[in-house]
């Protein structure tokens, strides 16, 4: 089975991830990951396209998923399509 | 057991150079000299902002050309033609190491399934958009899948929106040109090379994916998860 790095459940902060990028945020809990994703847009540049949501590597399909605000949420960004 | 590389544009001319000079000069028995270029597409002269032009015509046979002078010491094939689902058992074989620098998912998912057909072999995928990209790394040991394939959390490589330039009117083809960056199409070949080095002195992958965003500076690897 190939799975991603599991949570980081004894942290205090969200850790957000979108491609190379990532970052935390304090005092979340309670925020769902649409909210996340819109406060996020444009500093991750998380985009319309970045549907595959994954919350301490267990794929979320629901996007008003409620977090606890300790958790690693990813917004697993497209491989690139250039080249 | 070769070195295959899939695509001689924007990825694949930054790729190649330092590929075969770490091909010659590695004293790993897993570092083939034997190498195979397959792309279907031609120069133009507009490729010159990104990729070496040597003279219009086939891309991976003009690339041959030069390659056999700077490196005499590898057999270096050459073949002017796409991989599509049909012909890719053709030119990926058992034990084969490919690089793949392709502009589209179609082309990877070919490239992806043909792997993992094989007891044996190693892929290295890389791709990018105008500031970023990633590479991604397929590894498969004894028939069985050592990191995940290419379309792996990957719905875009799993159902391509793109097409195989292979099914391609000559119209369609043209207008698949989009503006890139040719530090951008360097770095991802530095990563795809960089994670082959490390496979070819230890036998193991750093990661089976690794992010690249060139306006943040930032790396992050995906780790291998056992």
């Amino acid at each position: 089975m190939h799975t991603d790095t599991a949570s980081s459940a004894l942290g205090s902060k969200l850790t957000v991830i979108c491609g190379a990028n990532e970052m935390e945020l304090d005092e979340v809990g309670g925020k769902t990951v649409r909210q996340i994703r819109e406060q996020l847009r444009e500093i991750l540049s998380i985009h319309e396209d970045h549907n595959l949501v994954y919350v301490d590597g267990r794929e979320v399909n629901d996007l008003d998923y409620v977090l606890s605000g300790k958790e690693r949420l990813e917004f697993k960004k497209p491989s690139g399509r250039k080249g | 057991m070769r070195v295959v590389v899939i695509g001689l544009g924007g990825i694949g001319t930054n790729l190649i150079d330092p590929l075969c000079r770490t091909l010659v000069f590695s004293e790993s028995k897993r570092a083939s000299k034997q190498v195979l270029l397959l792309d279907g597409d031609a120069y133009e002269s507009r490729n010159r902002e990104r990729q070496r032009y040597v003279a219009n015509g086939n891309k991976a046979e003009a690339t041959k050309i030069w390659l056999k002078e700077s490196f005499p010491e590898l057999e270096i094939e050459a073949r002017g033609r796409y991989i599509d689902a049909d012909s890719a058992y053709l030119f990926i074989k058992e034990g084969d190491t490919v690089f793949l620098g392709v502009d589209n998912h179609a082309t990877r998912k070919v490239v992806s399934v043909r792997m993992g057909e094989l007891s044996n072999g190693l892929l290295i995928s890389g791709g990018n958009d105008k500031y970023d990209g990633n590479v991604q790394i397929y590894e498969r040991r004894n028939g069985e899948d050592h990191t995940p394939p290419l379309t792996y959390q990957h719905p875009e490589i799993e159902n391509p929106p793109d097409k195989n330039p292979a099914e391609l009117g000559c119209d369609k083809l043209v207008a698949r040109g989009e503006p890139q960056i040719v530090s951008v199409n360097n770095f991802a070949a530095g990563l795809m090379l960089s994670s082959y080095v490390i496979w070819l002195e230890s036998g193991e992958l750093p990661y089976r994916e690794a992010y690249f965003d060139i306006k943040t500076g930032r790396v992050r690897p995906v780790k291998i998860e056992r």
